[in-house]
């Protein structure tokens, strides 16, 4: 039986690595896709996503289970990651990918890829348009795959907040698409 | 009208549990159905992935710098002093607090003997003279002759006596030493009674008798002390 992430935490605390190990297997490709979507470039989430454990680690001595759940701290680690990142970018904001590329995993049907018509490329373009609150939430939410209530815990929002803004981020982000569409 | 935002998010949240987006879609304005299916194909777009060998490099890595920095692992870590790196930092701060306070404790015996009173510094104190008494005094009576009465003796001594530094001391051995010995038995030689011994009441002669002699002696004529 696979064991919760909280009892893993504290067999980490105890200096258990398997723990850690299992920790990083569990969740370092939904952190390098939540990283991937605020820098839009893949060697440097691959970078910044084991930054990511590291820091877990240096922190996890300290790390209180009853103040906020392990996903969402974890989810705050990489967001302050990439602020800093973006600090010594002079804050810039992520740069669209330079060579657009259509990505389809293996069994995905290339037609429902067309149809949607929503690519890797277009994403990162309309994602790097949107404001950084409205840019978290799309990312915890629809590409970490996590509950609103685990987004208001990583951002330090009320539900209702997260609420608002994953909507007004939807609408953004729609907008952004169909001028993309248009442009193109 | 129902809030546009709990209303995406029933939506989405009836999504999450399975249900038919068809009919989620169905069941909303073309505008909130534009943005449940937005959000529909953000979660099945095909995400990128860390590169092949990322993560079994990245998890090597990782583990040996958690073996660096987490606790010692075992059952009996929590038991070990100072089994975390980090903690190893607090041994230079109790070696600092502990010479600190061994280093006070003898400047504070430093001052109270004196310390640096020579240069002004503090306060002298004076120094307790150190008596040493040449020969040993170990004072002894001898009365001779042995006389028949109790003695009342007053011993008083003049020791050669060395201080440093340098005094002149007044030694007085008190008390007045008292000694009662046993009353002496006279000796033959202090029982003896000189008379002058008329034998025949001619050429009358100055003898020395013992004391029980003498009564016989006053017996025939003869007289205590010497002869005229």
């Amino acid at each position: 039986m696979a064991l919760s992430d909280a009892q893993l935490v504290n067999r980490a605390k105890k200096g258990n690595t398997d723990a850690v190990g299992d920790l990083f297997d569990r969740h370092h490709r939904s952190i390098f896709r939540f990283v991937w979507s605020q820098v839009q470039d893949e060697q440097l989430a691959e970078d910044l996503t084991s930054e990511v454990f590291i820091r877990m680690v240096n922190h996890l001595p300290a790390y209180r289970l009853t103040e906020v759940p392990f996903r969402a701290w974890l989810y705050r680690i990489a967001r302050n990651l990439i602020v800093d990142q973006h600090r010594l970018e002079n804050g810039r904001l992520p740069t669209p990918l330079d060579n657009a590329k259509h990505i389809a995993q293996p069994g995905q049907d290339p037609a429902a890829i067309a149809e949607n018509q929503l690519t890797l490329d277009q994403i990162g373009r309309a994602l790097a348009q949107l404001e950084p609150s409205q840019r978290d939430v799309i990312a915890l939410r629809f590409l970490a795959d996590m509950s609103l209530r685990e987004v208001a815990e990583t951002l330090e929002k009320s539900i209702a907040a997260i609420k608002s803004i994953q909507h007004r981020a939807l609408a953004t982000l729609r907008a952004r698409l169909k001028q993309d569409k248009v442009n193109a | 009208m129902k809030n546009p935002e709990e209303s995406l998010q029933k939506y989405l949240e009836q999504l999450e549990q399975g249900a038919s987006a068809a009919d989620s879609l169905a069941s909303l304005a073309p505008e909130e159905a534009a943005l449940l299916q937005l959000a529909t194909n953000l979660r099945q777009l095909p995400m990128p992935t860390p590169s092949e060998g990322y993560a079994a490099q990245q998890r090597a890595r990782l583990l040996g710098h958690a073996a660096k920095t987490l606790p010692i692992n075992g059952r009996f870590a929590r038991w070990l002093p100072f089994n975390k790196w980090k903690h190893w930092g607090l041994f230079p701060a109790l070696a600092a607090i502990v010479l600190l306070a061994v280093l006070i404790y003898l400047i504070f015996v430093f001052m109270a003997r004196g310390g640096f009173g020579d240069w002004g510094l503090g306060t002298a104190v004076s120094p307790q003279p150190i008596l040493t008494a040449t020969p040993t005094i170990t004072p002894t009576l001898t009365i001779t002759p042995t006389i028949p009465f109790t003695t009342m003796a007053t011993i008083a001594a003049t020791p050669t006596v060395t201080t440093t530094p340098t005094l002149t001391p007044t030694l007085t051995i008190t008390p007045t030493i008292t000694l009662t010995p046993p009353l002496p038995t006279l000796p033959s030689s202090l029982a003896k009674v000189t008379i002058c011994h008329k034998p025949n009441s001619k050429n009358p002669r100055m003898i020395t008798v013992d004391q029980s002699a003498v009564p016989a002696h006053l017996g025939h004529g003869d007289t205590v002390g010497a002869c005229p």
